[in-house]
């Protein structure tokens, strides 16, 4: 009997372990086999802040499901571009005087037969010949943008210099046009695309510029859909002022209005009621036309040892909340934590919808590969505060703005009653249909262990069953007790004054008898002679 | 005897210190030293033996005004004559410690035993050996923390005090100088000794029963009045990143942590309970749900509160305070770093090896000492009972040494409990070993003091040489 049951038990483990693998692949966030994309900068150029720019162009690709391989140009290595298939290599010149290139570089990307894009100026001479259109330089100008789909206009800073296609053929693409201030020249196209290439002339990681340029690199990556946008309100915390959380919920809601929150948690105290709280009001969120994203934790200190830490705090994260049954229905995180060997696998693995926020300025990776995770759904967050550029054309946040890639227009989250009111009537008044994550196709998944919570038509899944979020019960809470203001040196004298000069005064009391005794016998010495 | 044992431990290979925690890193940039690039360098696991000296401009300022640059420029000064100008060793800075100590310890010794010749003298002698040049203090020779200035500026000042009282020199001055300086030292070298100025002032003040010249009493209490004034200079120039790091800590890991409803202590300070959640928390968190640092954590949480609320509402809440105290007793005798490596990477030991070598002491009083603060609020009193009937004998024989040694043992005693309550108060449960560093030295150095006076039969009494005479 043993000896048949053996191989049997043996087989059913393999099938089993099979199948966990199976589950576990269809669980992981992470596209494989997506379309490789080389972006080869010359320069940070961090004195222009031209790193927003790859940090942008790095969430736009991600968004549009492309596999982004980012390298500086002189750190490239030969046969690269050939050995690991691109499917496109973008050159973004960012700091032309210093003529950062290399003829590896160059050598190679004459000889790239695939998709060629070229951003800001000094375009080399293989990148021309590919683009087959003429470049005229325009000294001294300065343009307005206009975009013909959304008829909006944006007044651009001052030119020195920009190369500009001037002949546009038929088969050409263009994108946007450059209304120079002058009278006398001429309108020239934005962006364009001729076949296999395709130029722009600047990229700016904001405003109308940035809407332009997206659009002309979805299109020149075949993505002809457009997107509406999520919105998202970020920083929250569970430091958060759970009040106005639960009135700004209410109020989005009663306006109509579907949204997103981007909030932080915690691996541990949730034991104590403010946890509860916390949940409460994701909840509260849930069930009022609101889905949560989890943001990954702020770093202090980055280290490529800590992936276990990290994997461990962010399971315990899911874990709880979903023991709460607060269901993250993405991730989000800054882009460099997407760029980076021990923060991709151990934060943002666990879902297929994920949020990319715009770097910080200090960004603080633990193990940088500058190779993109790629995922189902990425949403480049983008700050709705760079759409308002109303003293400069026409105010991007009341335009009916429609986005080639998945975007997630993001708001902070408000500090005050106040800020509430401004941010809602903001939204209110803005003429953008946003994305409802309870209707169409929106859905997102979190795996962590072996839970699996799912969001698909406003319903929530946990493995499998469907699970209804609990009505609002939140612990009781007091308000905090007013400060009565006091002077400084009041509680100084008060506090201070009774405990830590206590033992002091007690010692300088005793030592000062002593001295007045001592003072006595002293002088009784000399009255005895 | 004491020369051998720290030299050994000290200088020959191998070479034996405390690792870096990261608290290295505030005094070796702004005092022009980094760490060597393209060498590894360890955190906690092992000692790292050599640093580079800037040969460049310096742009580090300092996180906060100690007294401690003095010993590391003079290590650096040193290394730069007789080893380098490019490559710290940081034997050098162990020398420049070790020379103070042993200078430290020849005073203590004769301040303990003097004036009495007897074989007895042996056996303190022997005694200040095993107790302070137990390795748990010099490892912090060859070390970049602020405790070794504490520790040897703590013997000078000690000593000198002592051996004003019995009248050791016919030229008074240089010890009241020696004092004073050494006690500044002692105050300015870390944030957390501002409040022991206090006890340092009653120990200058003392000196009134020993000087009795008009001139030379004006100049006690100026020095007392300076020793105060360090104390407040200390803590007033304390920079505000420091003060937020130990106003967070105290704050996350002491009021939250031992609070029964952390949630009610934040409500009723006027602070959102949501906060409870940092219970645990410290400063250097590597992954936090919030940036410490940001606008928002500022405006509703750490400017909400001062070491003042905390101190506060410790005072109003006593059973916490009072657990508080004595989970930092149970620290009070450890003087060892358990958290670091005292060998280098080439020594060949795992990581975090802790010597054994000459911590015989450490060992029995860390395994012995009873860990509750109530204890040493009996010791306290047992010690300040036993000198004051000693100081009532010595004011009527006219023997101002009685008093002196009161007032030095009643600052000693201060000093342990400002340092119990500065910690706790000042940085929560978190580095306490490292704060309580004046724990023990100063129940050592009282401990040393009453068995020496026991065993030269001079508790009570001054010493008398034989014949009568004092």
């Amino acid at each position: 009997m043993k000896k048949r049951f053996g191989p049997i038990l043996l087989l059913m483990l393999t099938i089993f372990s099979l199948l966990s693998s199976v589950s576990v692949t269809a669980s992981a966030s992470q596209v494989s086999r997506a379309p490789r994309v080389l972006l080869a900068y010359d320069s940070e150029n961090r004195a222009n802040d031209d790193q927003t720019k790859i940090d942008a162009m790095q969430r736009l690709l991600t968004s549009l499901n492309l596999e982004v391989h980012t390298i500086r140009i002189d750190q490239y290595h030969a046969g690269d571009i050939k050995r690991l298939h691109f499917k496109a290599v973008i050159t973004m010149v960012n700091w032309s005087q210093a003529k950062l290139t290399t003829s590896d570089f160059a050598h190679d990307r004459a000889a790239f037969k695939g998709l060629k894009l070229h951003i800001g100026p000094s375009m080399a001479t293989d990148e021309r010949q590919s683009l087959g259109l003429t470049l005229s330089p325009r000294y001294h100008q300065q343009y307005w943008l206009s975009d013909h789909t959304s008829s909006a206009r944006q007044l651009l800073s001052f030119s020195e210099s920009l190369a500009v296609t001037t002949q546009t053929p038929a088969t050409v693409k263009t994108f946007g046009t450059l209304v120079p201030q002058s009278q006398n020249a001429k309108k020239v196209p934005y962006g364009v695309i001729n076949g296999n290439s395709a130029y722009l002339p600047y990229l700016t990681a904001n405003g109308l510029s940035f809407i332009v340029a997206s659009r002309l690199i979805a299109r020149f990556f075949g993505h002809t859909a457009t997107y509406a946008p999520l919105l998202t309100i970020t920083d929250v915390t569970p430091f958060t002022n759970m009040d106005l959380l639960h009135k700004l919920a209410t109020d989005l809601e009663n306006n109509g209005i579907p949204f997103a929150i981007s909030t932080t948690s915690i691996s541990v105290n949730t034991d104590l009621p403010a946890y509860k709280r916390f949940t409460s009001e994701l909840q509260w969120v849930e069930n009022h036309g609101g889905v949560v994203f989890l943001r990954t934790p702020v770093v202090y200190y980055p280290k490529a040892s800590t992936q276990g830490q990290l994997k461990q705090l962010m399971q315990t994260q899911i874990w709880r909340l979903i023991d709460r049954q607060v269901f993250p229905v993405g991730l989000s995180a800054p882009n460099y934590w997407n760029q980076d060997l021990v923060y991709r696998p151990a934060a943002l693995s666990y879902s297929n919808n994920v949020i990319l926020m715009q770097n910080p300025s200090e960004t603080k990776n633990a193990d940088a590969d500058n190779t993109a995770g790629v995922y189902k759904q990425a949403f480049y967050g983008l700050q709705e505060q760079s759409l308002e550029t109303v003293h400069n054309g026409t105010n991007l946040a009341q335009t009916d703005l429609s986005f080639s890639s998945p975007t997630a227009v993001t708001m902070t989250m408000p500090d005050s009653q106040k800020d509430l009111t401004g941010l809602v009537k903001r939204v209110s008044a803005a003429k953008v249909s946003w994305l409802d994550p309870s209707a169409g196709k929106f859905s997102g998944t979190t795996t962590v262990a072996n839970q699996r919570a799912h969001y698909r038509n406003g319903n929530y899944y946990l493995n499998g069953q469907l699970t209804v979020v609990p009505t609002y019960n939140p612990p009781k809470q007091t308000k905090p007790a007013p400060v009565t203001p006091t002077g400084a040196l009041n509680t100084f004298f008060s506090v201070d004054g009774v405990f830590l000069f206590f033992f002091m005064i007690v010692s300088l009391i005793v030592l000062l008898a002593f001295y007045i005794v001592g003072r006595q016998v002293y002088w009784r010495m000399f009255k005895k002679k | 005897m004491s020369a051998l044992i720290v030299a050994y431990l000290l200088f020959i290979p191998p070479v034996n210190g405390y690792a870096n925690n990261g608290d290295f890193d505030r005094a070796i940039y702004v005092n022009g030293l980094y760490r060597l690039t393209g060498k590894p360098y360890y955190f906690f696991t092992y000692m790292v033996q050599k640093y580079g000296i800037m040969q460049y401009f310096n742009e580090s300022s300092a996180a906060l005004f100690s007294s401690q640059p003095l010993f590391i420029k003079a290590a650096i000064g040193l290394n730069m004559l007789v080893y380098s100008t490019k490559v710290f060793d940081i034997r050098f800075m162990g020398l420049i410690y070790y020379v103070l100590f042993l200078g430290g310890i020849y005073l203590l010794t004769e301040a303990l035993t003097f004036p009495s010749k007897r074989w007895r003298n042996y056996i303190i002698a022997l005694m200040v050996v095993f107790v302070f040049a137990d390795s748990s203090y010099t490892l912090y020779f060859n070390s970049f923390f602020a405790e070794p200035g504490m520790f040897v500026a703590m013997l000078y000042s000690f000593s000198s005090i002592l051996l004003l009282a019995r009248h050791r020199f016919k030229r008074r001055w240089p010890m009241v100088l020696l004092f004073f300086i050494s006690t500044v030292v002692l105050i300015t070298n870390k944030q957390q000794n501002a409040p022991l100025a206090l006890g340092f002032a009653l120990t200058m003040l003392s000196l009134l029963f020993v000087f009795h010249k008009r001139a030379e009493k004006l100049y006690v209490i100026l020095g007392t009045v300076l020793i105060l004034a360090s104390g407040v200079a200390t803590y007033a120039l304390i920079t505000k990143t420091f003060n937020n790091i130990n106003e967070y800590q105290s704050m996350t890991r002491g009021v939250l942590l031992k609070a029964k409803d952390p949630e009610k202590a934040l409500m009723q300070g006027g602070i959102d309970s949501q906060f409870a959640l940092t219970r645990g928390q410290t400063y250097f968190d590597r992954y936090s749900p919030i940036d410490v640092n940001s606008k928002y954590m500022k405006k509703h949480f750490t400017d909400k509160f001062s070491f003042m609320w905390i101190l506060k509402y410790e005072l109003t809440h006593p059973s916490e305070f009072g657990a508080l105290l004595n989970l930092a007793a149970k620290d009070g005798q450890l003087t060892q770093v358990k958290a670091v490596s005292d060998y280098t990477k080439s020594a060949g030991q795992p990581k975090y090896a802790q010597t054994h070598y000459f911590t015989g002491f450490s060992t029995i009083m860390g395994a012995f000492f009873p860990r509750t603060f109530a204890f040493y609020v009996l010791i306290a009193f047992a010690f300040i009972g036993v000198y004051a009937f000693g100081a009532y004998h010595g004011i009527r024989d006219g023997d101002p040494e009685m008093v002196v040694r009161l007032a030095l043992i009643i600052a000693n005693m201060a000093i342990i409990f400002m340092t119990f309550i500065a910690s706790v108060i000042g940085d929560g449960d978190a580095d306490l070993a490292k704060h309580l560093f004046m724990v023990p030295l100063c129940t050592d150095l009282s401990l040393a003091l009453l068995v020496s006076d026991l065993l030269n039969h001079r508790l009570w009494h001054v010493f008398e040489i034989r014949g009568g005479q004092r």
